[in-house]
Order: C-alpha cells, then sequence, then structure tokens
C-alpha cells in the first residue's frame, strides 16, 4: 500500500467528503472455528451463521485480495476481556465447563449464565475469539489502512460488565469503542438489532465520548429497556438515543425515521469513528424478531452510514433465521465494498438453506405495520428535540491528534523502509523489535518469526491442516495466514490468497 | 545492548512506547536477555550468527530452525528451557522467576528454626502486596526484615526480587525528566522490567500459598478480600483524582504515567477461579433499593459493593459508567412474541434439520483435521491431551457413546497414543461420511418442503382477509360501503374495464351454456354499467337531498340517466315498459323492493324498525293507487294476491304493498347499486393485480394471473394452486386476490337480479353449473359436449325468435302459482319448468293457446 494511502486515511480523520462512487478499502475479520461453537440444541443463537455468510462470500469472490483484506483474528486474552469486565466474571467464565457447572449454581445466578446464556464447550475460546476480531479491527481503523472493518461474528451488545446476558457473555463491542476512543475524541454507536443495544448504552451512559443510538422494538419486548426518556445521565445526558419502534415496520417507514436522525446526530456530533452493530434479527422472517424489513432495507443503513466517509466499524449481533442472517450480511459486505452482487446465488456448500428462490435478497412479508406514521413522526420530533440540545461538537480541536497519530511514522522508515509497503508485517515486526538492542538484534528476531509464519502458511495451504489452537501469544504468527474448512477448495484458496499477497513485499530483497 | 547506545535521543519515547505497547517485543527482549546471561561469550555470538542465516533462509521449515538452535543450545538446559518457553508464547523471565519464586517459599517453609506464625505473616505480607494494600516496596522489604532478619541468608536471598526494584526506581524517575537517556538510564530501565517481572513471579507464589492456608488462614483471606474489595473503590477514587490533576500536564508527561499503567497491569495475572470464590462473590443490586434516574437506569448507592476490574485503563475508567445500572426484564429466547404460521414453522424445522446435521459434519471434520495434523506434526510422542480443545474432547467423547469418557481418559494416561490416534482418525472419517450421506439425503427432501412453504410462509394477512372481505360483500355492507364512498372517481385504466367485463362473461359462460342469447345480453350489459361509472360525475349535479334513495344514497334519478338506448337495445324489454319501469322507481316504494330483495335472499329478519318503515309507507300507496286505476279492475288477479297475503297474515292494507312490490322486483335502485358496487370493488382488486405484476420480475405476470384466474372460475384448478400463484409471482401482498372467484360468483349473482325474466332460472344456473362441474370430471371429451351445447343454443334461439312475449308471461304465471304454495312450491316450479320445456318441444302451436288465455286476461 503506498504513502498516499496513509495520508487518506489521516484524511478520515478530518471527515473529508468523498463522493460514494470511491472504493472503501475494506478488511475482514473471520476465525474457521468460529462456526464450530455449539451454544445447544434448539437454541436459537448460531454461529455458523457466521460460516454460513463466509460461505457466500467467497463463493461470489469477495475475499479476493484485490477486494478486501481478509484477517483471523488473534484471540483477546482475559487482560483484554478486563478493560471492561470484571476480574471475577473473566475468571469464571474462563473456568466453567458444562461439567464443572453444577456445582456452582450460586456463580451460574451470580453472572447470570443459564438457559439465555448457557454453559457450552469451549465458551471462553468462543468469546475470546469474537471480542479478538472486534478489537482487531478497531485496531485497524486506528492504523487509518482501512476505511471500513466487518466482523460479522462480534455485535453481542446484551453483555455487561459482571454478567451475561441475551445471548451475550462479552460484550466486544464496548471493548472495540474503548480502543477507538484511544484515538478519537468522539465514537458514534447504532444499533440496529431488534432488541435495544442495553450493554452498550449502559457502559456509555454517563460519557459525553461516545454517543448511543438504537433503533428497537419497545414495549413487552426484551430487554426491556429503551425507552426514548433514557437520554443519559450526567456527562452523558443527551448523549444516548433510543428509538423505540412497534411491530411489523417496514423499509419506508424505517428509512423515513433512520436517516433524518442519523442525519442529524452526525451533523451534531461529528463522531471521529461510527461503530454499526447490524443485528440481523430485525429482518422480515426472523425467529425471534417481529419487524418486517426487507434485506435491502436493512443494507440501506449500512449504505447510508458508509456514505459518511467516517472509519466504520461493522459488526453483526442478532439473527436467528440463518438462511437470512447469511444473506443479509453477504449483501451488506457487498455494500460496504460497493459491489453489485448478482441476485442469484452462486453454488455453495450451503446452497440447500436457500431454496426455493436461491436469491440474494430477503423478502418482506405482508404482515400488517403497526406504526402509524404519526407515531414515528412524534418519535422523531422527540429525538431531534434531544439532539438540539447537545452541545454542537466539543470543543477539542483535530489538531492536537495529528502529531501523536504521525509520531510513529519517521521512526519505522528510518528502521525499515519495507515496512511501509507491509503494514500488516509491520505489526509483526512491531511484535518482536526489542528497545535498546542493536539492528543485527532486531533482524535476528524478525528473522525468526517470519521464517516461522511462512512455514506454517506453506504447510497449512499445502496440507490442509488445522493449526494446533495454542496461547493466545502465538496467534500473531497466524495473522496473515486467515483459514478454512480444508473441503472447500475454492475458500481455501481464496482465504489463503491474502496471506501469499502479503508475504511477497516482505520476501522481495532490501 | 552497547551498540543501542547510537540510537536517536529523540526516538526513545516513541520506542518506549511501542515496547510497552506490544506483549510480544517485550517477550522477545526478555528471551534475550535471558540466553546471553545464560550463554557463553562465543556460544551467544555463534547464537546471533545463526539467527541472521535462519532470517536469510526463508524457507527454512519450524522444525529445522528449532533443531538449528537447540544445537547451538546444546549443554545449556537452562537456556534450553528459555527457549521453549518463549516458543510456546509464555513470559520467559516469567516462567524462571516463579520457579525461583516458589524454590524460595519452600524453602523457607522447611526451615525448622522459622515458625508456622512467621511464615504465615510472610505470606501475609505479600499477599497485601499483591492486592495493593501495601503499595511500596520499601515497606515489604521493611516487613519481611522484620519478620526473617535474623536469618541472613533468605534475606539476603529474597533481596535478590527487591534491591534492583529500589535503586532504579530514581534513575527512572531521572530519565523520565531528561528528554535524552544516556546510555546508563538504558540499562537500569531494562532492570526496572527485569525487577518488575522478579516481584510478579513472587506475586504468583503468593497466589499459590493461599491455596496451602490453614481453615485459619482460610478465614483470614475472607476478610482480606474484602477489605480488597473495599480499597479497589477508594483505589478507583483516588484515580481519577490522580487523572483530573495529570490533565493539565503537557502531553509528553501525559503518557508515561498511561504506558506504566499499561505495563503494570499486564505484568499481572489473572484472577483464577476456585470455587470457594462463589461465596464471597457480593450479591446482584436489588433494582427495586434504588433510585431510578430515567425509566430504564438506577442509580447504585455509594456504598455499594460490585465486582470490579483491576485491568482497566486510565481510559476506562475515566469514561465507563459504574454509578448506573439498567433494569431489564423478559428473556431473548421467547417465541411468544410473533405470531407464526404453520408454513413459517414448517421452514423453520427445515433449516434447524440442515443446521444440526451441518454441525455435526463440520465438528468431526476439523477434529478429524486437527488429529492428522497431530500425526504429522508431532508423531508419538505427544500428550494429545494437552492440544485437544473441548469442541474436540466432546467430539470424541460422542464418537465412542457410553465409552466416550473412558476413550478420552485412555488417551491422557497412555504414553504411546500414535496407534490410539491412528484408530480415532480412522473412525472420524467413518463417521464423517455417514454425516455427509444423511446430508445428501437432506438435500433431495428440503427442496420439496421449502417449494410448499415458503411463499405462504410470508403471508399473515390472508387468513383474516378472507374471514373479512364475506362480510364485506353482503349487500347490507356494500350498501354501507357505496353511501360513504365519494362518487367522484377517476377510472383511468380502460383496460381494467375490459378484463373486469371478459372475465365476468367468461364466468357466466362458464356457470350457464344452455342460451346463446342470454349470454350476449349480459357481456353487453356489464360493458354499459361499467361504462354508466364514467358518468358518475355527471349524477352529482343532480342529486338533490329529496331524491336520494335512504338505502343506498343512489339518486333516483339514476334510471332517467342511464341512455334509453342502452336499456333499449340489450334487454328484452319494450319501450312501454321501460317507462313503465322509470316512473315506478320514482315512487317511495324502492325501499319496500330492498326488503323483499332481502328476504329472497334469506337474509332480511323482521323487527320492528322495518315495521316501522312499511307503516311510513301507506300514504304513497294510496297515492298510487289512485293513479294506476286501471289495476282495480282486475277483481280475478287482485282477489289472488289478497289470498296469497291472508295465508301470512297481512292486512288489506300490506296486500297492497306487497302486490306493488313484485311489479317493482326485477329492478331498484339498491340492486343496481350493489352491483355497480361489486364491480368497484372487482375493478380495484384487478388494478392491484397489475400493479404488483409490474413490480414482479417475471415478464407479463398479469396476463399469466388473469390466465390462472380463469382456470379457477372454471374449475381446471383450485384454490391453493391459484394462491400459491399470486404469492409466488405477485407477492406476499396479493392476498387481496384471493376472494376474487367468490367475488365474481356474487357479481353473477347480482345480475341475474337485475333481469326479471331471468330470475327463476337462478336456481336452473346452479343446477346447470353444479351438473356441468360434474361432468367435466367425468368426460374428458369436453369440445364434443361444447358442440352439443351450440346445437342447443342454435334450437333455443330459433324458437324462441318467433314469440318472444310468450315466454315471458308463462313465467310470471307459475312465479304465482310458486307463492301461493310455500315450500311445496319449488317442487311445482320444477315441475312448471319441465312443462315448459315439453311445450317448447311441441313448437309454435303449444304457445297458442297460453298466449290467447293471457292476452283474454288481460
Amino acid at each position: 500500500m503506498d504513502p498516499s494511502s496513509a495520508g487518506a486515511g489521516g484524511n478520515s480523520l478530518a471527515s473529508a467528503s468523498c463522493g460514494d462512487a470511491q472504493k472503501r478499502r475494506v478488511c475482514y475479520f473471520y476465525d474457521p472455528e468460529v462456526g464450530n461453537y455449539y451454544y445447544g440444541q434448539g437454541h436459537p443463537m448460531k454461529p455458523h451463521r457466521v460460516r454460513m455468510t463466509h460461505a457466500l462470500l467467497a463463493h461470489y469472490g469477495l475475499l479476493a485480495p484485490a477486494k478486501m483484506e481478509v484477517l483471523r483474528p488473534l484471540p483477546a486474552r482475559g487482560i483484554d476481556l478486563c478493560r471492561f469486565h470484571s476480574d471475577d466474571y473473566v475468571a469464571f467464565l474462563r473456568a466453567v465447563t458444562p461439567e464443572t457447572q453444577l456445582g456452582q449454581v450460586r456463580a451460574l445466578r451470580r453472572f447470570n449464565i443459564g438457559p439465555d446464556c448457557p454453559v457450552f464447550d469451549g465458551l471462553y475460546a468462543y468469546c475470546q475469539t469474537y471480542a479478538g476480531a472486534s478489537v482487531g479491527a478497531a485496531v485497524k481503523l486506528n492504523h487509518g489502512t482501512h476505511d471500513i472493518a466487518i466482523n460479522w461474528s462480534g455485535g453481542l451488545h446484551h453483555a455487561k460488565k459482571s454478567e451475561a446476558s441475551g445471548f451475550c457473555y462479552v460484550n466486544d463491542i464496548v471493548l472495540a469503542i474503548l480502543e477507538l476512543l484511544k484515538l478519537h475524541e468522539r465514537v458514534l454507536y447504532i444499533d440496529i438489532d431488534i432488541h435495544h443495544g442495553d450493554g452498550v448504552e449502559e457502559a456509555f451512559y454517563t460519557t459525553n465520548r461516545v454517543m448511543t443510538v438504537s433503533f428497537h422494538k419497545f414495549g413487552d419486548y426484551f430487554p426491556g429497556t429503551g425507552d426514548i426518556r433514557d437520554i443519559g445521565y450526567s456527562e452523558g445526558k443527551y448523549y444516548c438515543l433510543n428509538v423505540p419502534l412497534d411491530d411489523g415496520i417496514d423499509d419506508d417507514s424505517y428509512q423515513s425515521i433512520f436517516k433524518p436522525i442519523i442525519s442529524k446526530v452526525m451533523e451534531m456530533y461529528r463522531p471521529g469513528a461510527v461503530v454499526l452493530q447490524c443485528g440481523a434479527d430485525s429482518l422480515s422472517g426472523d425467529r425471534l424478531g417481529c419487524f418486517n424489513l426487507s434485506g435491502k432495507g436493512h443494507a440501506e443503513c449500512v449504505k447510508f452510514m458508509r456514505s459518511f466517509n467516517v472509519p466504520l466499524l461493522l459488526l453483526g449481533g442478532g439473527g436467528y433465521t440463518i438462511r437470512n442472517v447469511a444473506r443479509c450480511w453477504c449483501y451488506e459486505t457487498g455494500v460496504a465494498l460497493g459491489e453489485e452482487l448478482q441476485e442469484k446465488l452462486p453454488y455453495n456448500e450451503y446452497y440447500e438453506y436457500f431454496g426455493p428462490e436461491y436469491s440474494l435478497y430477503v423478502a418482506a412479508s405482508n404482515m400488517e405495520n403497526r406504526n402509524t406514521n404519526k407515531q414515528l413522526e412524534e418519535i422523531k420530533c422527540n429525538i431531534l428535540d434531544n439532539l438540539s440540545k447537545l452541545q454542537h461538537a466539543p470543543s477539542v480541536q483535530f489538531q492536537e491528534r495529528i502529531p501523536e497519530t504521525k509520531l510513529p511514522e519517521p521512526d519505522e522508515d528510518q528502521e525499515d523502509p519495507d515496512e511501509r509497503h507491509d503494514p500488516d508485517s509491520d505489526m509483526v515486526l512491531d511484535d518482536h523489535k526489542p528497545t535498546g538492542h542493536s539492528a543485527r538484534s532486531l533482524i535476528h528476531n524478525i528473522g525468526v518469526k517470519r521464517e516461522i509464519t511462512e512455514t506454517e502458511t506453506k504447510d497449512q495451504h499445502g496440507k490442509r491442516l488445522t493449526t494446533e489452537h495454542k496461547g493466545p501469544e502465538p496467534m500473531a504468527e497466524d495473522l496473515g495466514s486467515s483459514k478454512q474448512a480444508p473441503t472447500a477448495d475454492a475458500n481455501a484458496v481464496a482465504v489463503n490468497a491474502p496471506g501469499n499477497a502479503r508475504n511477497e513485499p516482505g520476501s522481495s530483497p532490501k | 545492548m552497547d551498540s543501542s547506545a547510537g540510537d536517536p535521543g529523540d526516538g526513545v519515547p516513541s520506542k518506549r512506547a511501542r515496547t510497552e505497547r506490544d506483549p510480544y517485543r517485550v517477550e522477545t527482549m526478555e528471551f534475550l536477555v535471558l540466553v546471553k546471561s545464560e550463554l557463553p561469550d562465543d556460544v551467544y555470538s555463534h547464537f546471533v550468527r545463526s539467527m541472521i542465516k535462519i532470517r536469510r533462509q526463508r524457507n527454512m521449515s519450524i522444525e529445522k530452525c528449532k533443531e538449528i538452535i537447540l544445537e547451538i543450545l546444546d549443554g545449556q538446559p537452562e537456556a534450553i528451557q528459555v527457549f521453549e518457553h518463549f516458543i510456546q508464547g509464555y513470559s520467559p523471565c516469567r516462567a524462571k522467576m516463579r520457579s525461583k519464586a516458589h524454590n524460595f517459599v519452600e524453602r523457607v517453609k522447611a526451615c525448622p528454626d522459622i515458625s508456622r506464625e512467621d511464615f504465615h505473616a510472610l505470606l501475609n505480607v505479600l499477599a497485601k502486596y499483591y492486592k495493593n494494600e501495601i503499595k511500596t516496596s520499601e515497606e515489604v522489604l521493611e516487613k519481611v526484615e522484620r519478620i526473617i532478619g535474623n536469618y541472613p541468608e533468605f534475606l539476603e536471598e529474597f533481596k535478590i526480587f527487591v534491591p534492583h526494584h529500589l535503586r532504579a526506581h530514581l534513575p527512572n524517575e531521572k530519565s523520565c525528566t531528561s528528554p535524552k537517556s544516556s546510555r546508563v538510564s538504558e540499562t537500569f530501565v531494562s532492570f526496572t522490567l527485569d525487577a518488575m517481572n522478579k516481584l510478579d513471579g513472587l506475586r504468583v507464589k503468593a497466589t499459590n500459598g493461599r491455596n496451602q492456608a490453614t481453615p485459619l488462614k482460610y478465614t483470614q483471606d475472607q476478610n482480606q478480600n474484602h477489605e480488597g474489595r473495599g480499597y479497589s473503590l477508594r483505589h478507583k477514587q483516588t484515580k481519577r483524582t490522580t487523572g483530573l490533576i495529570e490533565n493539565p500536564r503537557k502531553q509528553g508527561d501525559d503518557k508515561s504515567p498511561h504506558a506504566e499503567d499499561d505495563e503494570e497491569h499486564k505484568a499481572e495475572p489473572l484472577l483464577q477461579w476456585s470455587t470457594s470464590r462463589e461465596n464471597e462473590l457480593p450479591l446482584k443490586v436489588d433494582p427495586s433499593n434504588c433510585k431510578h434516574c430515567t425509566p430504564s437506569y438506577c442509580l447504585l448507592p455509594k456504598n455499594c459493593v460490585t465486582l470490579q476490574s483491576s485491568y482497566q485503563t486510565e481510559l476506562g475508567r475515566s469514561i465507563l459508567n459504574d454509578s448506573l445500572v439498567s433494569v431489564t426484564s423478559g428473556r431473548e429466547d421467547c417465541y411468544k412474541f410473533r405470531t407464526k404460521n404453520q408454513y413459517e414453522e414448517n421452514m423453520f424445522k427445515c433449516e434447524d434439520d440442515l443446521f444440526e446435521s451441518d454441525m455435526l459434519l463440520q465438528r468431526f471434520r476439523a477434529t478429524a483435521d486437527f488429529i492428522e495434523d497431530l500425526q504429522y506434526r508431532f508423531g508419538s510422542n505427544v500428550k494429545i491431551q494437552e492440544h485437544l480443545t473441548p469442541l474436540h474432547k466432546r467430539c470424541i467423547e460422542q464418537l465412542y457413546d457410553d465409552s466416550g469418557i473412558d476413550m478420552l481418559d485412555a488417551l491422557s494416561e497412555s504414553e504411546n497414543t500414535s496407534s490410539a490416534l491412528a484408530v480415532i482418525l480412522s473412525r472420524l472419517n467413518q463417521k464423517i461420511g455417514d454425516f455427509s450421506e444423511a446430508r445428501l439425503s437432506l438435500n433431495k427432501m428440503c427442496p420439496d418442503t421449502v417449494a410448499n412453504n415458503y411463499y405462504r410462509s410470508l403471508d399473515h394477512c390472508s387468513p383474516s382477509f378472507k374471514q373479512l372481505d364475506m362480510e364485506r360483500m353482503s349487500p347490507k355492507a356494500l350498501l354501507a360501503e357505496d353511501k360513504q364512498i365519494s362518487r367522484i372517481k377517476s377510472h383511468t385504466d380502460i383496460h381494467i374495464h375490459e378484463d373486469v367485463g371478459v372475465i365476468i362473461n367468461y364466468a357466466y359462460s362458464r356457470s350457464c351454456s344452455t342460451e346463446d342469447k342470454p349470454m350476449m345480453n349480459w357481456t353487453k350489459l356489464v360493458k354499459a354499467f361499467v361504462s354508466v361509472k364514467f358518468q358518475w360525475p355527471d349524477l352529482k349535479d343532480t342529486v338533490s337531498r329529496r331524491n336520494v334513495c335512504e338505502h343506498c344514497g343512489m339518486s333516483r334519478d339514476f334510471l332517467n340517466n342511464i341512455p334509453v338506448a342502452v336499456l333499449t337495445n340489450e334487454f328484452v324489454f319494450s319501450s312501454k315498459e321501460v317507462e313503465s319501469l322509470r316512473a315506478k322507481s320514482n315512487e317511495s316504494t324502492s325501499s319496500l323492493d330492498h326488503f323483499d330483495a332481502e328476504v329472497e335472499e334469506g337474509e332480511f329478519i323482521p323487527d320492528v324498525e322495518n315495521i316501522q318503515l312499511r307503516v311510513r309507507c301507506l300514504p304513497t300507496n294510496n297515492s298510487m293507487h289512485s293513479t294506476y286505476g286501471h289495476w282495480s279492475g282486475s277483481e280475478e288477479h287482485k282477489s289472488s294476491r289478497d289470498d296469497s297475503n291472508n295465508e301470512v297474515g297481512s292486512s288489506e292494507y300490506f296486500g297492497r304493498t306487497s302486490k306493488e312490490c313484485d311489479a317493482n322486483r326485477g329492478i331498484s335502485c339498491c340492486t343496481l347499486a350493489v352491483l355497480c358496487r361489486l364491480l368497484q370493488v372487482m375493478y380495484e382488486r384487478l388494478l392491484v393485480a397489475k400493479n404488483l405484476s409490474e413490480g414482479a420480475s417475471t415478464h407479463d405476470s398479469y396476463a399469466h394471473f388473469k390466465e390462472k384466474l380463469c382456470s379457477l372460475i372454471d374449475g381446471s384448478t383450485d384454490n391453493w394452486n391459484f394462491e400459491q400463484h399470486c404469492l409466488k409471482f405477485l407477492g406476499p401482498n396479493s392476498y387481496v386476490l384471493f376472494t376474487l372467484d367468490k367475488l365474481i360468483d356474487r357479481v353473477i349473482k347480482q345480475i341475474c337480479k337485475i333481469y326479471p325474466s331471468r330470475e327463476d332460472s337462478s336456481v336452473l344456473q346452479r343446477q346447470e353449473r353444479s351438473r356441468r362441474t360434474f361432468n367435466i370430471l367425468k368426460d374428458p371429451a369436453l369440445p364434443a359436449r361444447r358442440t352439443n351445447s351450440s346445437k342447443e343454443l342454435l334450437h333455443h334461439q330459433n324458437a324462441r325468435g318467433t314469440s318472444i312475449e310468450l315466454p315471458k308471461q308463462g313465467r310470471e304465471e307459475a312465479k304465482g302459482g310458486c307463492e301461493s304454495h310455500g315450500d311445496t312450491g319449488k317442487m311445482k316450479q320444477n315441475h312448471f319448468q319441465r312443462r315448459k320445456k315439453r311445450a317448447l318441444e311441441n313448437g309454435p302451436p303449444s304457445f297458442s293457446q297460453p298466449g290467447s288465455g293471457n292476452q283474454a286476461h288481460n
């Protein structure tokens, strides 16, 4: 990637306006193991949907390195989870297993582990995987090398500091936002899941550095929070917006309230980064949902946020009719890339889910829309009235951030001119460069780790070996070699291609 | 390390920042420091040169790399151990210092001269330091000296962990204040990190030490933990205050405390969960005791004890909310919120079957791939238990069913597991084959299920719509609706009008094909009524209250505005009779006509309100009687009417009313209004179909829809298939079309009311339709039957051509007889119809007798 793109990343900090026609640089985080976690028979939450989404992306050719960068995430370490969650809660999640849980009823109750949030095999590893992907995506946005970062396995917005809730154990969104706040003064969080994003809202309820906006079904519906009068508290007053909606809302009604509100929010708040939780249970036909959005209507929100050209983090969320979830998120990945995908689905190993039409589009039903125009107008006026009470963007100068952002660049150039050509290699290099050692020592470590990475990549590609599940730290070696189930040849080729492409610059002679 | 002295001074802060930002860099540095301290100089130089070579050979395998390094480190067991730890991703210093700390504590415990009380006191000091109750290292050293001061060798060994930290503290501060760091300062920075890690090792041991505590010690631990949590709250407040103070400082100064904070947190080990920990957890906050700030949030009491996080960053502490909690209700996994139809449930079952099948297949496949990888990488000298994830173990357990747990235990105990792995792998692959076959079976079954259920799963409206529509199509509802609807309508799509006419013509031709002439009349009649609707705007100009019928809101002048040519050319009425009908309709007898219409349909139930209406009509009847005095001369006719009325117990006046209603039964404004309304509804629905088809992707969906509708009318397709077609090609909003067949039936019925001469044949029509349907089912030679029908039509047309008026008179006579006999009248009616048929077959001579009789009567 040439230096000018780094400059473009810097421009995004200033919210430079760009046309929609311009391509966005997109990175996509996916762990091949995520689809194997199993909440239990009959449980609506199915991480398998993320694997289905990935298969669609592969067969549509979106995983090609020319289109977007595909990354396998580093699992979040326990310390990383404790940036938000309490020590005891994380310790319990790490220790509990289906066999040991029976003797810890009190702890299960305390941490709200139960039917909605069961203990299943690999629970802690699952949390590490999706949280690591969200934090990794936020880091990518901070680097300025990408405009949009995607993690469909994340978006678990109900988890609280010391308890699980609504199928969510670790709140990866809060962790990602904390990461974004290291660089950006203000971060906007938008939640279009049908359920209210209570965990994220609670975490940032008293601060003005994060604005939370949630569009959700309200009234005798989980989690029961999200009243329009919940507007934030203390320093966070008016930085929390709740848009309560009713059953059967359709595309036109939804956009008639989403676009005016978000336009005003972007104008008044001017966030440095946006996190959009794309829960797909607001689609028509969802097993647990009661809205009537079509796939195109749901993706219209993504398209709208993309048009602002602000660093954008796309996360998954709810979504319990998995044939609709996979198509929706595949379509939205295409929206992020600016790709027009053909309606007819390409054949893939999950093709039978999508009959009888085998169409990329999720159709709306004819259910009654209980949101009257009058009600929606009242809600909109109420929200816009709260927005008018905001101070017009906090008075912190952007210039103060620019020197800090640029500070690392000259040193990197001096130490290793090749780094600019391989940002991910930059991450790898940073991992092993000790301070105070000679250039020779630096070269030693670079060589050691790089050789290991390259060798493992080749092994995986040639023999389709499953990577051993080591501790969190060694996963740095796999950063450039995201992996797919070996049986899908197309997937394997598509997934490994980015790794190969990234290795080429590194292997060029100095 | 010496060579790094040449680095530019202004680069130091950023380097330090990046070092602290990334744990892997720190670990690499630790690794190199340890290796250098363990190895002789020449071996270390050799090591460094080998690293350079390895880097240059980019295609070297991992195993070969390790082989080279281990060869260099041969004879240095500690260095090899450090290298192994490094490869596995652990902190080399941490591991080494943990071992030393453990050794130290064990020897202190084993020393007979140190009492148990003193030993526990030592552990207590370390535990407090770990929980930040003792804040400074100086204090730790001071307390330790008091406890073991009498044993110099132990104290001296303990100082290995402490003195470096103390000595490094001052130079570290100096380096912070100075923008450029000297060579000596860098050395101290390195040692500082080393010292911190040593302390870290000690803390780990302190934690382990608590596990060995006596019951008394356990109680003390509980108290300490409680105090620790309280301190954590105070600590947080202190941190906030510190943050406020630090904010005004320069940016460069802000960076150091933050980075240092991160470093400290990274070094601390995570809390280990134990079952005893469960009892120490503070209870969850009871929202009912808290003050609500906004509807979903309550404010925590200030003294509230909540679970804390020791690893929050400065940023997190300043931003994250810990003073309010939201109050949730309900469960996300709850199905009651949305009514789903059975088709949707069928779709979900199919999806679940595919999902469960895929999960089994994918997990077994992942486990098999993992074991293959193990075999390839480690051969037979591997403790498999250490590498298996919980998911892999669960698969193996399921693989062997009841013996699964035994198999896992055997794996963990066995030294040589290569043969076991081979067996497991074989079984896994076999299982994968079975699951793959099951998946293929599902692939064949699912398409049918989803095809049959998908389109209907999108339909949530049609069941209730069908019920409502039946009620909406009743004459009462249509009339009420008609009054409320504005008559000024613009119907811009002439093609829809044509379609309405064509479809009704088709429907009528399907229902009765024995008489060609009436069919032709119906076609033109529909066109006439459809075109009449274009004139409704004109009607408004002439509408006045006095002239509006109170029941249907239609102007009584409606008939006057119908073009005479339309009625004259298309109806069998003579001009004289048309004039007569118009004159009669201007009277107020229309309301009574309405009542009779309802009686015929079996919907009319007499009540007080209706009787009052009848009473109000009496004076008008008198007036009409005097106007048309010529009727009073027919004594015989009047007498027969009176007889029939007496049977129902009516008075003489009611008898007159009834007689007059009979005369007007054939056509009334209400009947016309109902027909117009039905045609209007039909127009609107065909318009919906046309609009939906324009949005559909299929080309010319509207034409296909009309074909399908005709198939439904003639019985070649059923309602279910018709609805499926609409949902598939026109989308889920096409549910308003599902009742079109019933709507068309009502239109046909309503048309029959308007044409009096055909009224008696309504029963005949139904019989014909039933017979025809029966024949369609039994007789495949439909064209032949149509030919026969055509001949029959020609015959009847010829027969009627010679005596157009006589049949009408005959029918009137028959109808009179029917009324006088009640239920048995129906049987007589059939008898008369059969007699009529025989009369027709006999030819013109048979008509002369009844004809002459009627003339004499008139």
